[in-house]
């Protein structure tokens, strides 16, 4: 009677990019209309929206969270957060003028706001793994989100101290309690990926980054000590008088070639260390998934750096198009509302020679609302060219493999928050 | 209600595996799924399984769908009294019969009517919670001020001026740019004597010339008054001087500085968390909204502090009418009206400098138009008055920055 299937299942998610921008645009009309308030809401439609399609085999998830109970539970963290504030004000009052003082209140802060920060991670992540369905069955997530904060205060320091090399070790300690204690129903999730595989990756940009710093250093350094040896002031090269009979005419060439080759490292360099933290994440993550299981079965992901780099390529130059394109626009637009008469001469002058032509409250409209126009043109399509390709690429990108029986996994016991992700949405940190 | 007292007694066709619709079902307790058929009883769906047995009865009344139905893809549905127990039923004839059966099918979301009343008691609750924390801020901020003690409130001042003078004096310290001339230094003195005599402030008035090109004022909390050197160089005569020094000391008797503050961080700390956050254009939105809502209030604070000023002035005997003469003239010179004061925090007197270009409506201006200032100082300024200081006095005051002019 358990429905046994050897093999792979495939993760698929079919939601459509233009469906998916009518969400994100109604949305985010309502949310100006309501000054904010609505993305609570908002939120929640957007996640109705991919939960449902997302299918493992044939079956869908389902999102089941409102956005009332992540209103409330904003509400409530807000409300305990003003003690901290609060607190802080008047520590930063008593330390007065004293800079020490200043830096040991700032640094206290920002501390007790990163356990913050993390307790709200794992809370909102739980929040959402309890309004997710499955087959009727919904996910939970045990442990305790105060040692999950506690595990990255820990690691804040090693990571800081040691330039962020060690920052896969303080992912795979946060993820061992991320996946280890999350559960479809009764049935945990285990995670087995190790820090030093990951670190092997994370050479590869910390690498080029310190390549690309060290050897831009090394040309400014020798760029000053050889305009020094020529006798001239790197500052003020016009100015400076070197003598013409010392003068080392070479090393002054020297010299003058090598801030723009300084420069041209730092360009391409910092390309090429885009690139590599690209081709990290798309690694870490084939990584991660691959070394998370359920009962028996293993995830894997097949994603490729070119299809991640092609979702934000393609975006930076539609969002440069469309930009271009509403700046003309709005410029025509001004005109013509203001009765100047379109002449194609007139293509060409700068915005601000269109703008002398408004009166003072056309012209405070005009701004305002190209303003508010552009903002919400550019966030939808930011919204759907790149977080939703890539959240649809991520997860077509996902199988599991084993044996499947789920019938054995039965619904946990009623352990689910009453209220929403509060404190990550005090912090902001709730992105889908 | 229990689901099988619901099955209709007189459904005479026995389950059978092939009648119905195909489906698949969840009944929320295993993550199994039953390959089943729907039969559309009576008053309710029959799931029943492939060896003929039924597993459940859905009442119609409590059937809803999960999502939007789509074309060619099987409606999920849920049973209201059923946490999660879930049924997938395929083909358009199927969803076409249930539509006619279950007549509350798609009454989800915001199609259901009472989310939308929902929405409108949680919109009039908002709003009555927005106006009760703006009403509780704005009329327990005067009592908070009042309740700071006089020490407290000279140590934020001290730090206040400290910030503001960093800002407009070029990362310049307030005792590095301090105008310390004597005989200039006696004439504020005599000035100040004139105005504090007739003064009931508790306050132990603090104040100095700056070396500051700009034509600007304020004060801040615990007493502390500034006056930069461009103020007066701009004035034609003492009696300016003298109302913007009674100005500014209206601000610190009625303990604006400390009122703007604990509003603009209890505002800070309520409202602004609730309202931003969401979208670039909502911030957008918002943050205008915050600026108008502050700038009302700094506009009353203003029209207050001038009041005392001119009472003060009316008491001393000086002559009240025409300080605000000043003003039109800095208006003049710099296009508009200048930050003249600051109550608040450093953080926002940077904003001056774009005033000079660009004009902001009435709405948004931290002051009462100088018209409607002048309107008002000459109403209440009593007839006559004297200038206060004598022609020597005021040449010395007007030179008091003379030993260590630094800035132009």
């Amino acid at each position: 009677m358990a429905e046994t299937t050897e093999d792979r299942i495939y993760f698929d998610y079919d939601g459509g990019n233009l469906k998916f921008a009518g969400v994100v645009l109604l949305n985010l009309v309502l949310q100006v209309l309501t000054l904010g308030i609505f993305r609570f809401w908002a939120r929640t439609r957007e996640r109705r929206f991919l939960w449902s399609h997302v299918s493992l085999g044939e079956d869908r998830l389902e999102y089941t969270g409102r956005g009332l109970e992540l209103f409330l539970g904003f509400i409530i963290a807000m409300i305990a957060l003003i003690p901290v504030v609060g607190i802080y004000q008047i520590l930063l009052l008593a330390t007065g003028a004293s800079i020490p003082g200043q830096v040991i209140v700032n640094l206290l802060y920002m501390t007790v706001l990163m356990f913050l920060v993390h307790l709200a991670i794992y809370r909102a992540r739980r929040y959402r793994l309890t309004r997710t369905l499955w087959r009727g069955i919904r996910g939970t997530l045990t442990g305790s989100p105060v040692r999950y904060a506690l595990v990255a205060l820990a690691w804040t320091p090693a990571v800081m101290f040691s330039l962020g090399l060690a920052a896969p070790f303080m992912r795979i300690a946060l993820m061992n309690r991320e996946i280890n204690n999350m559960h479809l129903g009764d049935r945990p999730f285990a995670f087995d990926g190790k820090a030093r595989d990951l670190f092997a990756y994370w050479i590869v940009p910390w690498l080029t980054l310190l390549a690309v710093i060290a050897g831009y250093s090394w040309l400014i350094y020798l760029s000053f000590e050889v305009a020094d040896a020529a006798g001239i002031d790197i500052n003020n090269p016009e100015a400076s008088q070197p003598d013409p009979e010392t003068m080392d005419t070479e090393r002054v060439t020297d010299a003058s070639a090598m801030m723009p080759m300084a420069s041209a490292l730092l360009g391409f360099g910092g390309l090429l260390y885009l690139i590599a933290v690209a081709w990290y994440r798309v690694r870490e993550f084939r990584y991660l998934a691959g070394h998370v299981s359920f009962e028996g079965m293993r995830f894997s992901s097949e994603i490729g750096l070119g299809r991640v780099a092609w979702i934000y390529l393609s975006y930076l130059l539609t969002a440069a198009v469309v930009g271009l394109a509403m700046i003309v626009g709005l410029m025509i637009l001004a005109l013509v509302a203001n009765g100047v008469p379109l002449d194609p001469d007139i293509v060409g002058v700068g915005m601000g020679e269109v703008m002398d032509e408004l009166d003072e409250d056309a012209r405070f409209l005009v701004i305002f609302g190209s303003m508010m126009t552009m903002a919400i043109v550019l966030q939808t399509l930011s919204r759907v060219m790149v977080f939703h390709r890539l959240a649809r690429a991520v997860v077509a990108s996902l199988a599991i493999t084993g044996t499947q029986d789920f019938s054995q996994v039965t619904q946990a016991l009623d352990s689910s928050p009453r209220l929403g992700e509060g404190l990550a949405d005090a912090f902001d940190l709730g992105d889908f | 209600m229990s689901d099988e007292n619901a099955t209709p007694p007189d459904d005479q066709s026995p389950p059978r595996s092939t009648v119905g619709y195909p489906g698949r079902y969840a009944d929320g307790k295993t993550a199994a799924i039953h390959d089943v058929r729907a039969q559309f009883g009576g008053d309710g769906v029959r799931i029943m399984d492939l060896a003929g047995l039924e597993l459940a009865v859905w009442l119609y009344d409590d059937i809803r769908l999960i999502d939007r139905p789509v074309a060619g893809r099987p409606m999920r549905m849920q049973n209201l009294t059923q946490d999660m127990a879930r049924l997938e039923v395929a083909g358009q004839e199927a969803l076409d019969i249930l539509r006619r059966l279950a007549p509350d099918l798609e009454k989800t979301g915001m199609r259901d009517p009472v989310q939308w009343r929902r929405a409108a008691g949680w919109t009039v609750a908002l709003g009555l919670l927005f106006g009760g924390i703006w009403w509780g801020l704005s009329s327990s901020a005067p009592l908070i001020a009042a309740m700071t003690p006089i020490e407290v409130e000279e140590r934020i001042g001290k730090s206040t001026v400290e910030q503001v003078t960093l800002l407009f004096g070029g990362f310049r310290s307030s005792d590095e740019l301090t105008c310390r001339r004597r005989d200039g230094l006696r004439a504020l003195n005599a000035m100040t004597e004139q105005l504090t005599a007739v003064d009931d402030s508790p306050y132990d008035f603090k104040i100095r010339v700056l070396d500051i090109p700009i034509p600007n004022a304020f004060a801040a909390p615990g007493g502390y008054i500034v006056i930069f050197r461009g103020l007066i160089d701009l004035a034609e005569s003492p009696d300016e001087v003298a109302g913007v020094l009674a100005h500014e000391m209206g601000h610190v008797t009625r303990q604006h500085s400390m009122t703007h503050l604990v509003r603009t961080i209890g505002f800070q700390a309520v409202i602004v968390p609730l309202i931003t956050g969401g979208t670039m254009a909502a911030d957008l939105l918002s943050e205008m909204g915050q600026a108008a809502l502050q700038a009302s209030y700094t506009r009353e604070l203003e029209e207050d502090a001038d009041r005392v000023a001119v009472a003060l002035m009316n008491r001393a005997g000086l002559k009240a009418a025409t300080f605000t003469d000043l003003l039109y003239r800095i208006e003049k010179r710099y296009g508009t009206l200048p930050e003249e004061d600051e109550t608040d925090e450093a953080g926002q007197s940077g904003e001056s400098e774009h005033r000079e270009s660009f004009s902001i409506p009435d709405m948004m201006a931290t002051h009462p138009s100088t018209p409607d200032r002048a309107r008002m100082v000459r109403e209440l300024a009593a007839p006559g008055g004297v200038a206060g200081l004598d022609v020597a006095q005021w040449q010395a005051l007007r030179s008091i920055c003379d030993s260590r002019k630094t800035l132009n």
